[in-house]
């Protein structure tokens, strides 16, 4: 059986066990995502077996993928859910690839090589979020064989880099017009999609403004969500009746006063991203300790935090073509510009969910934000006197660093929060 | 002429490497450390400043930098951080990267987060080869240009930036007529030595790099190196290797280095810039970028079956019978090419072997077994 197939099962047990006990902690939300996410998978599954439908890896350039009339492969995507990769990381050692880069990007490789997930049947190979799924995705595509598309962002949000974008966007559809029969740009859809994505963006606007709150009613595990827009999936519109069922339900939360904890004494912001292998956040839990966000490249866009993800006039003064408002979105991750943009929305971040501290995971392998942590955890001691700590892991590999290890940093950076807690005081 | 090479090799010594400008800065001109090779040289030139290439430190450990940098990071700019902090560039009065690959980036984040240079800026590199993405590095250089003019607070004389192409064109010249000495069966110069000059180039000023490597071609021609063997020849393929004794050990094996892909090497010098039409600053800055964006392709950039057919062209030209790769540690661009550059240089039935090195060379015993053995399957 494939990762594929495998995936597929776990996703109808998921919603088996939902069927026959709900359990009413749970969000009711979540039937409507496992719904969502075994739709795509069989659809990707179809398609690889029949070859009915072309494939192209959907990170990040969402609308146009799928105003062409591509099935999007979330190559990262699926990466991230085989949570403990070992095999992997054999497969690609055996292959000649570095084993000490970013997991999800070299492990997403694995898994086409394994023949666990298809190959993309064209390739854009983009840094607009870094460098590392930039030369992933390019050795994907040498790999199969398959027609790769080089698509690069600036350094920075501003006309000259929206026109580059833009004009890549424009090159890379008749590139895949050429290369793929039967695709083809559908710019109705495309302002379809967009007009879906706004509404979807403006549900994870309206969660994000209950961060804020204490006692805070996301969990850590709903922070760490990462929303998939609707635009990744074959019904965009079923999709958004997940936003909004999420939205809903975070609300309702909140109106009645209910925390993800019973006893919320700290709050964390975490950044970057965390181990999949185990879950780090029940060790804060237990110490009541909160974590309302994760920080990661898009979350100031997504959520609405810095300008709005579709559709905001306000950041070039002037309304956008859709191929414009896809290059702006792709242009606004700041993991893939300069470094002071995203310490910058770290900082505005944990000031604004007014944080004790911050957990900054440096992601072995991640050229985005690995060397940027240092700078977070001295400007955010001297600018908002709250302590980070730096804790160096991997995703998916837990030989790099054991969960108990894990957990004991954590556990000591807890007991020196609440020490400037009360020094404080 | 023996002690005139020397000079010229020893500059690269760690110790010697800020001697020039030092001197110059005393003496009144600004000097603007380089991060990368895809920065025009000959902006810098014309606006009367030095231009100096930055390497880095060449200690076994880099305590200093490992605060900032964590582990499983570019070893280069782990050892350049490391100098930049033990005040080792303490005399740049600008400091210019690229967006080469993240890790550079964020090099020159760090670097300019922790405000030790009186300026720093980075020039965005597009990473592919396609007209859209030339335009686009066109721009980069008139906002380098720009930039650079605002150092010195006045406009670039057009003369000026001519005259500075016409100078480094010459310089690139005499590169040029060393490295086809190599094509020969018995080159006059080894594959170190060759190197060497190449990187005297980037931290010298490039009138006295002409006035001190012009004599010596001459003597080249007549020269015998004192190689131990003339075979196999090999091409070595690198990024950022500044320390031409790695070349001496592969030489030591038993073979000739007889051509490099190397960004501090062959591809810095290899295209000239166009000189014929520059009637204008705009024209020269388009001629610049043309050339720049035009080298040699590096891993970074996203046309690598241009970058084998390159390679495959220099194994033609220089005869040579293996090509020897030495991925940087954990340069990614390079490591996740190196299958696919493996598997095209085979179906072209070009020899060829990978070992990754530091950035300092190291182990050197190991290498020398893991090389002569290659060495002697070619032989």
């Amino acid at each position: 059986m494939t990762w594929l197939e495998r995936e597929i099962e776990r996703n109808k047990k998921r919603l088996a066990r939902i069927e026959a006990s709900p359990d009413k902690s749970m969000l009711r939300a979540n039937r409507l995502l496992y719904e969502m996410e075994l739709d795509f998978r069989l659809a990707q599954l179809d398609a690889w077996r029949t070859g009915n439908r072309p494939m192209a890896n959907i990170e990040y350039a969402t609308l146009v993928i799928n105003a062409m009339g591509f099935l999007g492969l979330d190559l990262m995507g699926a990466a991230d859910r085989t949570r403990l990769a070992s095999e992997y990381f054999d497969i690609i050692r055996a292959k000649g690839f570095p084993d000490t880069a970013c997991d999800r990007t070299i492990v997403c490789l694995a898994m086409c090589i394994n023949e666990d997930f298809p190959a993309p049947d064209l390739v854009m190979a983009h840094n607009t979020a870094c460098h590392m799924e930039l030369t992933s995705f390019k050795a994907i595509g040498e790999y199969f064989n398959k027609p790769v598309f080089t698509l690069n962002g600036g350094l920075g949000a501003n006309e000259d880099t929206l026109s580059f974008v833009t004009d890549q966007l424009e090159e890379f559809i008749e590139f895949a017009e050429k290369k793929i029969p039967g695709v083809r740009y559908d710019e109705e859809r495309m302002v379809e999609l967009i007009e879906i994505e706004c509404q979807a963006a403006e549900c994870l606007h309206q969660v994000n403004s209950l961060r804020r709150l204490t006692p805070c009613p996301l969990s850590a595990l709903d922070a760490f969500r990462l929303p998939r827009m609707p635009s990744y999936y074959p019904e965009p519109r079923r999709a958004l009746s997940y936003f909004k069922a999420w939205r809903d339900e975070m609300l309702e939360k909140a109106e009645h006063g209910i925390g993800a904890l019973e006893n919320e004494q700290l709050r964390f912001l975490w950044v970057v991203t965390g181990p999949f292998y185990f879950n780090p956040f029940m060790v804060l839990a237990r110490r009541g300790v909160a974590v309302p966000a994760l920080q990661f490249g898009w979350m100031p866009r997504l959520f609405g935090i810095k300008y709005q993800i579709y559709g905001d006039e306000s950041e070039y003064g002037r309304r956008l073509s859709p191929l414009e408002e896809q290059a702006r979105m792709l242009n606004s991750n700041s993991w893939a510009v300069k470094g002071d943009v995203w310490v910058d929305d770290c900082l505005d971040v944990a000031k604004d969910l007014r944080v004790d501290g911050i957990v900054y995971y440096v992601q072995i392998g991640c050229t985005a934000s690995a060397g940027l942590g240092r700078l977070v955890a001295e400007r955010s001691e001297a600018e908002l006197g709250i302590p980070t700590l730096l804790l160096e892991g991997r995703q998916l590999d837990a030989q790099f660093k054991k969960q108990e290890e894990c957990e004991a940093e954590l556990e000591a950076f807890v007991d020196l929060c609440f020490d400037w807690k009360a020094r404080e005081r | 002429m023996n002690e005139a090479l020397n000079r010229l090799l020893a500059l690269n010594k760690e110790a010697n490497r800020d001697e020039y400008p030092k001197k110059q800065r005393n003496a009144g001109r600004p000097v603007v450390g380089l991060l990368c090779s895809y920065i025009p040289a000959e902006i810098v030139h014309a606006a009367g400043m030095l231009p100096w290439r930055i390497f880095g430190s060449r200690s076994a450990a880099t305590p200093k930098a490992d605060v900032y940098r964590p582990p499983h990071t570019c070893a280069f700019c782990n050892h350049v951080l490391e100098a930049l902090l033990a005040g080792r560039y303490d005399f740049l009065d600008s400091v210019v990267a690229t967006s080469w690959d993240q890790d550079l980036v964020r090099l020159w984040d760090v670097w300019s987060y922790l405000d030790i240079s009186p300026s720093s800026y980075i020039m965005h590199l597009p990473l592919d080869r396609t007209p859209t993405h030339r335009r686009q590095f066109v721009k980069e250089v008139r906002k380098f240009a720009a930039y650079i003019e605002s150092l010195i607070q006045r406009a670039i004389d057009p003369a000026d930036l001519l005259d500075s192409i016409r100078l480094y064109n010459r310089a690139r010249r005499l590169l040029h007529r060393v490295y086809d000495l190599r094509r020969q069966e018995r080159p006059g110069l080894t594959g170190a030595e060759a190197l060497g000059i190449a990187l005297a180039f980037q931290i010298m000023p490039v009138e006295r790099f002409i006035e001190e490597l012009d004599p010596l071609i001459p003597w080249f021609e007549e020269r015998d190196p004192g190689l131990s063997a003339y075979h196999p020849r090999l091409l070595v393929s690198s990024d950022r290797l500044d320390d031409p004794a790695f070349i001496s050990l592969i030489e030591e094996t038993g073979c000739v280095v007889a051509m490099d892909d190397l960004d501090t090497g062959g591809r810095y010098f290899w295209e000239l810039t166009e000189e014929d039409g520059l009637d204008s600053t705009d024209r020269m800055i388009d001629a610049l970028a043309e050339r720049y964006h035009g080298q040699p392709a590096s891993p970074a950039m996203m046309d690598w079956a241009e970058q084998v057919d390159q390679i495959a062209r220099w194994v033609d030209a220089f005869n040579i019978q293996g090509v020897l790769e030495l991925p940087l540690m954990y340069s990614r661009s390079r490591q996740m090419r190196a299958p696919y550059f493996k598997e095209k240089l085979a179906a072209r039935k070009i020899p060829s072997i990978s070992f990754e090195r530091g950035y300092q060379l190291a182990g050197e015993g190991q290498l020398k077994t893991r090389i002569g053995a290659f060495v002697e399957m070619l032989q």
